[in-house]
């Protein structure tokens, strides 16, 4: 029996991480003033990005595609022309995928905020 | 009390998972106000923005996202004296955070990035060096890498445009709403944000297939789905 599984779950992770990062921080809506991300915050949307592009250009590079929450389309209908199977799974809400990653542990705390930080 | 950190807001009525936790571990609880349902959590203090309690932030508005049908994200970071304080904010918005309910009930947001891969003065080229070996000045090099440098993030501009037009075209029904980013750094990838039909991921995700193939050099990295966190208010 054949094991389903990411090809690369470290790609996988970093993926979704800087999608979640980018999300949380840049986006939703805002009920006061006095949002954290202005200072600090820039900083760590950046990380998010740069492990995005890096992430991305990792897949390109290893003709590869992570599976779960992000895909991209060329190099999925690449892998799946290649392995001659259908759809990799999709992962819905509820489905997991992006909990795998927030039970990964990361340490990349931003160590440069401070009392600074408030203030948009 | 201890103060209260803000996670989302759903409709009145709603109820937390049991098993729901937020940031620092700490449970989550509900204050309503105004037929609005805020998700609050205590805390003494506001939390610093690390990738921990991003993720942690996450993990509240999914559980949100996946128990209710209508649920509108926070961004990180917002924290009142008192959970009161935080009702009266959200009250005081109430009418834009009640439309923005309506407007993604049911919804998922897929983001789709704009990668230009080669061809067409794309971020490949190489710099312009001061002075370069042509024998120009430092001052028409200069001008000349600014041009191509300008030209080049116009593609980029235009291919986004392209990319939206020909998605909604193609997606007529399965985007109920779209929202363009462009750059925020040196990059120069666009990122769009559309609101999708739960139920219409796999029709969304055939049509992103289908257009990019319509555009050569180009990959459309698709993410998701997520809560909406691009269609607040």
């Amino acid at each position: 029996m054949t094991e389903e599984r990411p090809l690369d779950t470290g790609l996988e992770e970093d993926m979704v991480l800087s999608e979640i990062v980018s999300r949380v921080l840049d986006r939703g809506a805002v009920i006061t003033g006095d949002v954290v991300i202005s200072v600090a915050g820039v900083d760590l949307i950046q990380l998010g990005l740069n492990l995005y592009l890096a992430s991305a250009e990792k897949a390109r590079s290893a003709g590869m595609t992570p599976v779960g929450p992000v895909s991209t389309p060329g190099s999925r209908r690449a892998l799946e022309e290649k392995s001659g199977r259908g759809r990799s799974e999709d992962r819905r809400p509820g489905g997991g995928g992006r909990e795998e990653a927030a039970s990964a542990g990361e340490e990349a705390s931003d160590e440069r905020d401070g009392p600074g930080e408030a203030g948009a | 009390m201890s103060g209260a950190y803000a996670y989302c807001v759903t409709p009145g009525g709603s109820e937390p998972p049991p098993d729901v936790r937020g940031i620092g571990g700490r449970g989550v609880f509900l204050v309503e106000r105004g037929g609005l349902a805020l998700w609050l959590g205590p805390s003494d203090e506001k939390p610093r923005p690390t990738v921990e309690n991003v993720r942690e932030h996450n993990a509240v508005v999914e559980a949100a996202w996946r128990s209710c049908e209508a649920c509108v994200p926070f961004r990180f970071g917002q924290w009142f004296g008192s959970p009161d304080a935080a009702a009266e904010a959200a009250e005081q918005r109430g009418e834009e955070l009640g439309g923005a309910l309506e407007r993604v009930r049911g919804m998922v947001e897929f983001g789709v990035r704009v990668l230009q891969l080669s061809g067409e003065g794309g971020s490949g080229d190489p710099p312009e060096r001061m002075g370069s070996a042509s024998g120009r000045g430092p001052g028409t090099a200069y001008m000349t890498s600014l041009r191509r440098k300008l030209a080049s993030e116009a593609t980029r501009e235009e291919r986004a445009r392209d990319v939206k037009r020909a998605l909604l075209e193609r997606s007529a029904g399965l985007i109920a709403e779209d929202r363009v980013s462009p750059p925020t750094g040196e990059d120069g990838v666009w990122e769009l944000a559309h609101l999708v039909p739960r139920g219409s991921e796999e029709g969304y995700r055939e049509a992103v297939h289908e257009v990019e193939g319509r555009f050569p050099g180009l990959e459309l990295l698709v993410t998701g789905p997520w809560p909406p966190y691009s269609f607040g208010p």
